[in-house]
């Protein structure tokens, strides 16, 4: 095994990332793909944007880098390096829950799933309910116009 | 996996619809047992799935083992029923800090994720295992030996992925009846239903503080008034003393997986870890040190500007926060950042506390 193989990831955007197999496998989404033989040209993640994916890369390449020695230094500065990383505005953190929710990344899960717990912590229920239907209509605006630019394209 | 340029808009069209859907799901599926006890029971009322959500048994097994964030500390004065001051009113708290559901007046004796230990202050002075969150309580077996006035309780609870209903051990150091000025151990287990004396028997422990043991990967330790610290291993059933840092009256607590001593000297809060428990019996000019100086953090000057106090008892230590008393202001210290902050002010004067985890575990 001299040589590393690559993995190219095509995102929502059209543009391509090309990794380290090692590192395209942290993860487990991705994993399973090339598992079932998916991953011949480029693998399509058509959900996620440059941006997030870019950082999301940077992020596994950083624990793949990381060796996993007993190392206290090593360890804390994943630690931060972590914490820092879902330190985002609300809709940049939004698309980065559901990039690392979809391709099911082991280490940050339980990140973005505290750092979600910690945002909607201290609301109200009225708040809590507030939040969630007007997300949704956010959303479901979101989704209503890419369906059109999608048609229009003729994709 | 190129599909034909038609049925992709469909698709796009479909999974993108999937995918902001699940934005709810998510939070509802995995998010929800990150919170504290006091904003679930909160959220309960979101809407009739959260509300299903949380209140299935199954759902409170996945909170106990996600959320172990310390919420807060409960204080007792000697003869007055405990109160709770919570590290985030509006997300942590207990519907009853004064635990009037047990059936008779307590003493709170130790606390481990989410439950609470209690001791009766008259009659037989049983033991009650609790959750003041969901008023779930057990009394314990009497144990076989007198543990005296003011025992030196451990309680010893690690939520499991597989153990459905809660499996802990209180572990109970005390003055031996039948030897002089020795220590001994009796250990409750909650599998067996039965406490177990032990065998082994401590003659060089002082006199030991009643709610300063922690326990750290099966091994327990209590600071003694002397200033050194009583070490119980649980599974080799063997003690022994070592010194504590510096003067040794720091609080003990969990730092990384390891025991740690935290203290305030002069305006810093240094946190101490423990490096090698065996220095003492290591070969002669060995450098091996039993406490590593690990975090110091700079206290803000505020905490010094009220002249009549001194002392600056440090309430509890973790991995992530230490908690550090000034007269009646309770500061949060940021062990990461470094960040020391106003938290919330004690209602009168305290003296003893115990910190506490809001987690729904069941009992």
């Amino acid at each position: 095994m001299s040589f590393s193989k690559t993995i190219m990831l095509r995102n929502y955007d059209g543009e391509t990332f090309v990794v380290d197999e090692v590192v395209a496998v942290e993860p487990q989404t991705i994993e399973h793909m090339i598992e079932d033989g998916c991953a011949n040209t480029s693998i399509p993640l058509p959900n996620i944007t440059s941006k997030i994916l870019s950082k999301v890369i940077e992020h596994c390449k950083k624990h793949v880098e990381t060796p996993n020695s007993n190392e206290k230094d090593a360890k804390a500065d994943l630690k931060s390096f972590d914490f820092d990383f879902v330190k985002a505005d609300q809709g940049t953190l939004f698309d980065l829950i559901l990039a690392v929710n979809y391709l099911n990344i082991k280490g940050l899960l339980d990140l973005i799933y505290q750092t979600i717990a910690d945002m909607i912590k201290g609301k109200t229920p009225e708040e809590e309910e507030e939040m969630r239907r007007v997300n949704a209509w956010v959303f479901s605006c979101f989704v209503g116009v890419t369906c059109l630019y999608f048609k229009s394209k003729k994709i | 996996m190129d599909c034909g340029g038609k049925n992709k808009s469909k698709f796009l069209a479909s999974r993108n619809n999937k995918i902001y859907m699940d934005l709810k799901l998510i939070i509802r599926e995995h998010a929800l047992q990150f919170l504290p006890a006091k904003s679930l029971f909160k959220f309960r009322g979101v809407c009739r799935d959260w509300r299903l959500m949380i209140s299935t048994p199954f759902f409170a097994h996945n909170q106990s083992l996600s959320y172990s964030s310390v919420s807060g500390m409960f204080f007792q004065s000697h003869g007055d029923p405990p109160t709770f001051i919570s590290t985030d009113p509006e997300s942590c708290g207990v519907p009853d800090p004064t635990l009037s559901f047990l059936p008779s007046p307590i003493d709170i004796v130790a606390s481990s994720n989410g439950l609470l230990c209690c001791q009766a202050k008259t009659g037989d002075r049983a033991y009650y295992i609790c959750n003041p969150v969901t008023k779930q309580w057990k009394k314990l077996p009497k144990p076989s030996m007198e543990h005296g006035p003011e025992p030196a309780a451990v309680l010893i609870f690690k939520p499991s992925l597989l153990n459905f209903v809660a499996e802990y051990k209180l572990i109970c150091a005390f003055r031996s009846n039948d030897f002089d000025d020795a220590t001994e151990f009796e250990i409750y287990s909650s599998k067996d239903d039965a406490w177990k004396v032990s065998g082994e028997i401590n003659f060089s422990a002082k006199k030991l503080i009643a709610k300063s043991g922690v326990c750290v990967n099966d091994v327990v330790y209590w600071q003694s008034s002397h200033g050194s610290i009583l070490v119980y291993d649980m599974t080799k059933d063997r003690s022994q003393v070592i010194h504590g840092c510096y003067s040794g009256h720091g609080t003990l607590g969990e730092f990384n997986g390891k025991l740690c001593s935290a203290s305030v000297n002069g305006r810093t809060l240094t946190v101490n870890v423990i490096s090698n428990i065996y220095s003492n019996t290591m070969h002669m000019g060995s450098r091996a040190q039993l406490w590593t100086d690990k975090i110091r953090i700079p206290l803000v000057t505020e905490m010094f500007n009220v002249s009549s106090y001194d002392h600056f008892p440090v309430l509890y230590a973790g991995s992530e926060i230490a908690l550090v008393l000034s007269g009646r202001s309770i500061y949060r210290c940021d062990l990461k950042t470094t960040e020391v902050r106003f938290l919330v002010a004690l209602p009168r004067p305290e003296q003893k506390w115990i910190p506490y985890v809001n987690s729904l575990v069941a009992l």
